[in-house]
């Protein structure tokens, strides 16, 4: 059983407040001394037998170390501050922000791999063009950043490691590119995976070009003549009709047995009071193409 | 007497001593010191002895993965700690054969 830090919330409580009285020393010697004093209290499982500033002050006079300045109340704005930082209540901050570690590990994973998507030339989200890939190739990226995020946090939590400067300005960097590669990903994101209402809208009855309504076709043969009374259907054999304005005066056809056919193009309309199409050929001016293609032929019965 | 007074200026030869014998980590020293009969040594005095021994060159340091929890920084002796073991070995002996005449004096005396 591996026993860290993260599970005896009490023992990092206790090391925080040893390393705040502490804090005067260069900050290696500092993490020495108490990653030494966290192995064995996590090993001894007894608790402390001395208060922190006890302990710190034992620590500091058998490392030869001086004893920690109790000099008069602070006046320099730096004496307040780095009064302040080793103040009970931020050691209890810090322990805070330790439990919360891994939100950061998963977060500066994340950061990590936009930032190493942009400065490649890439989208981000990279994985869309990807269609071969069963699972978003963003979150297979993700999932192996994190992965060894968690692991590289989690060998730090266990004890002193090297490179331990490289590490921190690294975390200090992924930090500050936290806001802007939170921004730049928020942006990124389309307005139904905000949480918006797709609205469905119903289309309109009746025919349709990109979008716009069709209300009257007309057909031309190959030489251009143009014809009357053509009945369209669609590829299932529908017949195909369209709107009408003034259904009153349209002209429609009807078959032997009077049931009106409303798929015969171009509609006509008759003069007002009449049952007489003024003009048939009447037509938008289309240029019909001069076709070369040879007709087709029916093949012979 | 006052065992902790005489504690303070002997702890460097004694942690030399047991890690001369055996590498050792933090709580493994002062487990072990304990064992040898210095049941009231505190351990933030082993750990901080542990530190100004190795900034000295006394001791030599390592990491180690544990099974039971965090890395463990184990000390080993250094030919310099081996020297200064070796005056301290000297020292106590003179200083308690010393004490030694000097206690044995007084209770003739007194008997």
């Amino acid at each position: 059983m591996n026993v860290t830090t993260l599970e005896r919330p009490d023992v990092a409580a206790y090391l925080d407040a040893v390393r705040s009285r502490l804090a005067d020393l260069p900050a290696e010697e500092r993490d020495d001394l108490v990653a030494d004093v966290e192995a064995s209290l996590l090993e001894s499982g007894e608790p402390p037998r001395l208060s922190p500033q006890e302990f710190a002050a034992e620590l500091r006079e058998a490392a030869g170390l001086s004893p920690e300045a109790t000099a008069a109340p602070p006046h320099a704005p730096l004496d307040s501050l780095r009064s302040w930082l080793t103040s009970e209540r931020v050691a209890s901050w810090r322990s805070t922000a330790r439990e919360l570690a891994p939100i950061w590990w998963v977060a500066r994973a994340y950061v990590f791999v936009v930032l190493l998507a942009l400065v490649t030339g890439q989208d981000w989200p990279v994985g869309s063009g990807i269609a071969s890939y069963p699972i978003s190739f963003d979150i297979v990226v993700l999932v192996v950043a994190g992965a060894i995020s968690i692991w590289l946090g989690l060998r730090a939590k266990r004890g002193p490691q090297p490179y331990r400067r490289v590490r921190f300005a690294a975390n200090v960097a992924l930090a500050f590119a936290l806001l802007p590669v939170g921004a730049y990903s928020l942006s990124q994101l389309d307005y139904a995976s905000l949480g918006g209402t797709l609205v469905y809208v119903e289309p309109e009855p009746g025919l349709a070009m990109n979008g716009l309504p069709v209300r009257n076709l007309y057909a031309y043969s190959r030489e251009g003549t143009p014809l009357f009374d053509v009945l369209l259907y669609d590829e299932s054999g529908r017949p195909i009709s369209v709107l009408s304005d003034d259904d009153s005066s349209r002209r429609v056809l009807t078959d032997v047995n009077g049931i009106e056919i409303f798929n015969s193009f171009p509609i006509r309309y008759f003069e007002p009071g009449t049952r007489t199409v003024a003009r048939p050929e009447l037509a938008p001016p289309v240029t019909v193409p001069n076709v070369a293609t040879p007709p087709l032929v029916l093949p012979p019965k | 007497m006052d065992r902790s007074q005489l504690l303070r200026g002997t702890l460097d030869a004694a942690v030399l001593a047991v890690v001369g014998e055996q590498d050792g980590y933090g709580y493994d020293v002062l487990r072990r010191l304990r064992a040898g009969g210095l049941q009231d040594v505190g351990d933030a005095s082993v750990y901080g002895t542990l530190r100004r021994l190795y900034r000295g060159g006394a001791l030599t340091s390592y990491v180690m993965p544990s099974d039971e929890g965090p890395h463990r920084r184990y000390y080993g002796i250094t030919d310099l700690g081996r020297e200064q073991l070796r005056d301290a070995r000297d020292t106590w002996a003179d200083f308690n054969s010393a004490m030694s005449a000097l206690l044995e004096t007084q209770l003739e005396v007194t008997a």
